[in-house]
């Protein structure tokens, strides 16, 4: 009798210890995909800040120059495909959060005569893999008619 | 002589030690989500600062454009700077404070030469009093 009360007395620990850890278990699982999407979306963020950095500062150094800008470029982002004054390159390696691979941004330029010089634009646009466009940044440089000439 | 048994499962320390297990695992999983949210929130910072300086550049841009266009329409140097927004210095340059942030300004100097306009000096500056931590013997060291 008393053997009998001590084994389920056994039995009711090992529930209640496995109902405890199972639940425990469900909670931090929970916790840690939450800490992997913010810690994911930070590497993203840090991802598209060095980008915009890098592509800005390219461009600025370059004077507005698209070739020299996309071919300064090319020296950080190997993969960067460039066609005429248009750059694209796929972000599957750059933004980290982004698994699918068909995220791309798209390096395109445009210039309009200002004074004596010119207004070159940069535009980024980062396309989503539904095609929407889910990040667009716009860099500008003046560059006057004697710096051109 | 009667032996004594030792239920070492029926006294309660197995149960003891898988709460422990379990808080534990919370604990982890707390800071892990507290790590990862501090980091996000200072990824946010850095992006929200890159893409303010390339603002502040564009409008810079776009100023010095403004600025060269009324020289060329044949506007005198000190009314066509003043009405693109910048103020004389002494040493025949101009200055303008372009907003780059909320804490930043991105402070261009130009130098205006019959028509044609040139930036002299580009650099950002803080606009509110900073006080570093001096306790620290890395700002310590770099003070030196």
């Amino acid at each position: 009798m008393h053997r009998r009360s001590r084994s389920s007395l056994l039995l009711a620990e090992l529930v209640i210890s496995i109902f405890f850890f199972l639940a425990a278990a469900a909670v931090s699982v929970r916790i840690f995909a939450a800490a992997r999407e913010k810690s994911d979306e930070a590497v993203k963020n840090q991802n598209l800040a060095a980008l915009v950095s890098n592509c800005g500062e390219s461009f600025s150094a370059a004077e507005g120059d698209p070739e020299k800008t996309l071919s300064g470029l090319q020296t950080v982002y190997s993969g960067l495909a460039v066609q005429g004054q248009e750059g694209t390159l796929s972000l599957s390696d750059c933004l980290a959060a982004d698994a699918g691979g068909s995220t791309t941004l798209s390096i395109t330029f445009s210039e309009t005569l200002k004074g004596t010089g010119t207004l070159h634009s940069m535009t980024l646009s980062v396309t989503s893999p539904d095609g929407t466009q889910a990040y667009s940044r716009v860099v500008e440089h003046f560059r006057t008619g004697e710096e051109g000439s | 002589m009667k032996k004594r048994e030792i239920h070492f499962g029926a006294s309660g320390i197995s149960l003891i030690l898988v709460l422990f297990g379990i808080v534990a695992m919370l604990l982890l999983a707390v800071l892990s989500l507290s790590a990862a949210q501090a980091s996000l929130r200072l990824s946010q910072r850095v992006l929200s600062s890159e893409e303010s300086y390339a603002d502040a550049v564009s409008k810079e841009a776009e100023v010095l454009a403004g600025l060269d266009a009324a020289l060329s329409s044949g506007e005198a140097a000190n009314t066509a700077a003043a009405n693109a927004g910048f103020s004389a210095k002494g040493d025949g340059t101009y200055g303008i404070a372009i907003p780059c942030g909320k804490t930043q300004v991105l402070a261009v100097t130009v130098k205006i030469e019959g028509t044609t306009v040139s930036a002299v000096t580009e650099k950002t500056q803080s606009t509110e009093e900073v006080t570093y931590d001096t306790s620290l013997p890395v700002l310590k060291k770099s003070a030196e």
